[in-house]
């Protein structure tokens, strides 16, 4: 895969182990807020990535609770079954999944604070017995072979270098049937802005620590090169710039409560907001949500969905 | 309590100066945000973030400027000074 900006050929330069402590680092800080913060910008499950919006006048909590159901619905979890959340955040799909299935969920978290936060919340839930969280980076998890039966990254494995590597690891780690969901952002293939301005390294460096945007089509193929085959592919784009309005509404709403917590940090917040609005309703940058299956999938004939 | 158009200026091209990292006194009146003052898209997102703080006022359409006729300080002046008077 080339290199789309500088940020990137910065991390190929670096050692592997050097980028994932790099990665560690530099993503865990935004993370590391105080969660009252982000309590008071994003919905009421503390989904930190883009929600699904049927009108554009649409509020962010029915966005948000539409895009945990999608999910639910694509991971087809049964009692008993185990999905691994990677970049778990503060537990809004772990709990949901948790409480709406029978399954055992586990996630994987760079924040200390995401972890407490989902921990809490899954023991408010009634669902800590089928919660658990590890503070890590992916590529220190040990998975065993064909012992998971979904994975998922929601708005994470834009923050991971190596792709590759992850690809090959969580491919492995599934079960046959086993299911793949990412919802991200991607470039599209010929750029339509300068990838190294400015405002993009606002975003990818200073408010988010790190970022890789792919081509969608590069994600796919990593995708299928490890034994998946891509069921669903869903332009997300116009959501995710909705969801970042909404987003900014509410920092403007609480930037008194939020400067008090975290001085500065209303601001780095509106700033990354606004550019990436402008870049999703612009198409500059495109946010997609992708499934797949190990091995056959199943036939929509017939099937339980 | 409407706040007198010199405090806008002096609170403008504060904001100007310190997100444009320019000499306050390069920010006259006449100087042009672009041209003059080297305002690009980053900056200019991060004047209007510094602008609604600031004033309390919301500047969303104000992304592009040149859609709203903003070319120089005095001209974002006028436009923040027009917002204060519609909130107040």
């Amino acid at each position: 895969m080339i290199a789309a900006t500088a940020l990137e050929r910065e991390a190929d330069d670096r050692e592997r182990a050097a980028q994932r402590e790099h990665e560690r680092a530099r993503v865990a800080a935004h993370y590391e807020n105080d969660p009252e913060i982000f309590s008071l910008v994003l919905d009421r499950r503390l989904c930190y990535a883009t929600g699904i919006f049927a009108r554009a006048d649409e509020d962010l909590e029915s966005a948000q609770a539409r895009k945990v159901e999608w999910i639910r619905q694509r991971l087809a979890l049964a009692p008993g079954e185990t999905a691994l959340d990677v970049g778990c955040g503060w537990g809004s799909n772990l709990l949901y999944l948790a409480e709406h299935t029978g399954a055992h969920l586990r996630g994987v978290t760079l924040s200390a604070r995401q972890q407490g936060e989902a921990l809490a919340r899954a023991a408010r839930a009634g669902v800590a017995d089928r919660v658990a969280i590890d503070v890590a980076h992916i590529e220190d998890v040990e998975l065993a072979d064909e012992s998971l039966d979904a994975v998922l990254f929601v708005g994470s494995i834009v923050h991971m270098h190596h792709r590759e590597e992850v690809h090959r690891k969580v491919a492995r780690a599934l079960r046959p049937g086993g299911r793949l969901l990412i919802s991200d952002c991607f470039f599209p293939v010929e750029p339509r802005g300068d990838r190294n301005s400015d405002s993009t390294r606002f975003i990818f460096e200073q408010a988010l620590g790190y970022c890789r945007l792919l081509h969608l089509s590069d994600e796919l193929r990593l995708i299928e090169e490890n034994g998946l085959d891509v069921v669903e592919v869903a332009d997300m784009s116009a959501s995710y710039a909705c969801t970042l309005a909404r987003w900014i509404d509410n920092v403007r709403r609480h930037r008194a409560d939020i400067e008090a917590r975290a001085p500065g940090f209303a601001r780095v917040l509106q700033v990354y907001m606004t550019i990436a609005r402008e870049s999703f309703a612009r198409r500059v940058a495109l946010e997609y949500m992708v499934v797949a299956v190990k091995g056959a999938p199943r036939t929509p004939f017939g099937s339980a969905r | 309590m409407l706040m007198a158009h010199t405090d806008v200026y002096e609170r403008v091209r504060a904001i100007l100066a310190s997100t444009l990292r320019v000499d306050p006194d390069l920010v006259r009146p006449d100087a042009r945000l672009a041209r003059d003052l080297g305002m690009d898209s980053l900056r200019t997102i991060e004047a209007n973030v510094a602008i609604e703080a600031t004033f309390g006022i919301v500047t969303a359409e104000a992304v592009r400027p040149d859609e709203l006729g903003i070319e120089t300080v005095s001209d974002l002046v006028s436009y923040v000074a027009g917002e204060l008077e519609k909130v107040s």
